[in-house]
């Protein structure tokens, strides 16, 4: 009974159902057919001749085991946890505040903080490299191109990030669990310990695993701000290379790698999230800003 | 145990120039369970706010037994709250929720079981300890509230609208295990409410509050018999407001309202015309001809179980209700069905002026009627 009244509610039209499968698929198949051509059995990229793992490891050529490969996915890996612990620890702390903050200041503290999610990135990358090439007064001279110069940018942009999904979250606790605390005898900092920050967990573990998804994925910022051979990221050595004629599935691997890494750590922020929040009655809308910013 | 008294002097708590508590004198014995009641916006919420110690306050101090706590964080003070959404940490379990304070208190270990084990017991929740609040109903979070503040033995205890999240029935029983709790652990409750019924049903002692002022303070059947203002003779349930002309007499002074004359005691007001309340279970309807009272016709009839209420209109414009308890005595009647209305002098109050308030009269019968 109950089924059949489902099936009636939600029936969509036959037409619009094959327009979303279509669309399902036109999202996935360029990324489906990248992630397979890693597994051919020749250097075709293009051409399917059979499985085999050649290109991932065993030979000089193979992902784990030529150099330029693995530089480029320890500096992606060094620049992503660097970014993710920064940026978590600093969009805490900022959010923290900026939810205390009344009065005038609220308004313009909240614009500011927005600036650099919603400045195109290529503006925020060539300013910052501006900045810090040729501004020479403390802290723009200490910050020097390559892989301190990256992670600052990584963390300038996604700080953003993490301070809305906190923001999020304390938005939706209120202040009551916090004051009960007081009121049970607990100093300001016990009770900031003990009740808040234990019920920000999921929001903070959410804005970790999205700076790492973002610092992994990062492009354009990366690449501005990158000084040698020795800062080059997976997604700069794809862009690099790509296209050039002398390209192995090697190369797919390595994207293979990327998006899975991403994905990987989408997916353990929903998962965490929900865990962390299973005994909370009330629902919340953080799992929400996720998926948008997913 | 004598401790818990607490005594607000001079309390104001301003925001921008709106004044949300002003000038609050209040006086609250050990061990009462006295409320605080108003419409929302009153400034019953702010006052617990810094009884509690949330909000400091503007001007004027908080005393508890004698001690100025005016200045002390909340966890310093010996003053619970049981808060309105409950407040119970989602992350422990209910026995860690009770535990909470004393672990803060460095309670031991043994010590801490047998107390948190007592409180249980208290509320009922024994075999509800390794549960999570939310597997629990709202009555029972509610409970695991009281539990939380009960178990470190505050000298006064406050609560803000705790049962107004709960439905009817629930909110009936619950405040009915209040008043019991209450007797047994003899702290002094402070309990914040919107609803006069509640309030009166459980306090020893109501205060009335309005944009941020005390109106009046006393026990319920004062506060609701002899209401001194306007406000508080509107808010505490049902009265008929009436217009009456002031007319000099021998002793006392008459109320003329319509056609009746009323014989009244006391001085006579300075005024004119002055406002007279009356409560609709003090309008008494008779039939269609009897003697010496007012004559109307029922316009509404509502039945609400323990007692029918009438809205009776009358000549000159002026509408009555009266409540009648369906005892079987008083048999119900209809709409259009023409009634006299007898009222007692005694039953009138005053507003605005104390002096009817403090001494009714003693002489009762209307005087004439047109």
């Amino acid at each position: 009974m109950t089924t059949d009244s489902k099936r009636k509610g939600i029936r969509l039209p036959r037409p619009l159902a094959i327009f979303v499968w279509a669309y399902m698929v036109w999202n996935l198949l360029p990324v489906v057919a990248a992630m397979a051509f890693s597994f051919n059995a020749t250097r075709s990229r293009s051409q399917w001749q059979g499985f085999s793992t050649q290109w991932w490891s065993g030979t000089p050529l193979s992902l784990f085991d030529n150099e330029e490969y693995t530089a480029a996915l320890k500096h992606s890996l060094e620049l992503a946890a660097m970014t993710t612990v920064i940026s978590t620890v600093l969009g805490t702390l900022l959010a923290l505040v900026v939810t205390r903050i009344r009065g005038v200041a609220k308004r313009p503290v909240n614009f500011i903080l927005m600036i650099p999610i919603v400045t195109p990135e290529l503006i925020l990358a060539v300013g910052l490299y501006l900045s810090l090439t040729f501004i020479t007064v403390w802290p723009f001279s200490v910050v020097e191109l390559g892989t301190p110069a990256q992670v600052v940018g990584q963390v300038t942009y996604t700080v953003g990030f993490v301070v809305v999904i906190i923001r999020g979250r304390i938005a939706v606790l209120g202040d009551g669990l916090e004051a009960a605390a007081r009121d049970l005898g607990a100093g300001p900092i016990a009770a900031l310990v003990l009740v808040l920050f234990r019920l920000l967990m999921p929001a903070v573990l959410v804005g970790a695993m999205i700076s790492f998804a973002f610092s992994i994925d990062n492009f354009v910022i990366t690449q501005y701000l990158s000084s040698d051979s020795s800062t080059v990221s997976i997604p700069m050595y794809l862009y690099t290379n790509a296209r050039g004629g002398n390209t192995t599935p090697a190369l797919n691997a390595l994207a293979t790698v990327l998006v899975v890494t991403t994905l990987l750590a989408v997916a353990l922020a929903s998962l965490l999230y929900r865990w962390a929040t299973r005994r909370e009655s009330v629902a919340s809308d953080v799992t929400g800003t996720v998926a948008l910013s997913a | 145990m004598v401790n818990g008294e607490l005594v607000l002097e001079g309390l104001t708590k301003t925001y921008g120039d709106h004044a949300a508590v002003d000038r609050l004198d209040l006086r609250v014995e050990a061990g009462e369970f006295f409320s605080i009641l108003g419409p929302s916006g009153c400034g019953k919420s702010t006052t617990l706010k810094i009884v509690g110690g949330f909000v400091s306050p503007t001007s004027g101090r908080v005393f508890i037994d004698g001690n100025d706590v005016t200045c002390l964080p909340p966890n310093r003070r010996s003053v619970n709250t049981v808060f309105q959404n409950y407040a119970l940490f989602p992350f422990l379990t209910v026995r860690q929720n009770v535990a909470f304070g004393l672990r803060r208190a460095r309670v031991g270990k043994r010590e801490l079981i047998r107390r948190v084990d007592e409180v249980l017991e208290l509320v009922q929740l024994s075999t509800f300890g390794h549960r999570n609040p939310s597997e629990l109903s709202g009555g029972q979070q509610q409970r695991v509230a009281l539990a939380r503040a009960l178990v470190l033995r505050p000298d006064v205890l406050l609560l803000d609208e705790p049962l107004s999240a709960l439905d009817a029935k629930m909110r009936r029983q619950l405040q009915v295990e209040l008043k019991e709790l209450h007797r047994e652990v003899g702290t002094t409750f402070v309990y914040i409410t919107h609803d006069q019924e509640e309030a009166m049903t459980m306090s020893d002692r109501i205060a009335v509050l309005q944009n941020g002022r005390l109106e009046q303070v006393g026990a319920p059947s004062e506060v609701y018999e002899r209401p001194q203002t306007l406000f508080v003779t509107q808010f505490m349930g049902i009265s008929n407001m009436l217009h009456a002309t002031v007319l000099p007499a021998n002793a006392g002074w008459v109320a003329r309202i319509g056609d009746a004359e009323f014989a009244m005691a006391g001085s006579p007001p300075v005024s004119g015309t002055v406002q007279l309340s009356i409560r609709p279970e003090r309008v008494r309807l008779g039939g269609a001809g009897s003697a010496g009272a007012l004559s109307g016709v029922i316009v509404d009839v509502s039945y609400v179980g323990a007692a029918t209420h009438y809205r009776v209109a009358f000549e000159a414009g002026m509408t009555l209700q009266a409540a009648v308890p369906n005892d079987g005595v008083h048999s119900v009647r209809n709409i259009g069905e023409r009634v006299s209305v007898d009222l007692s002098p005694e039953d009138f109050r005053l507003i605005g002026e104390q002096q009817l308030a403090e001494a009714p009269a003693n002489d009762t019968d209307v005087v004439s009627v047109g």
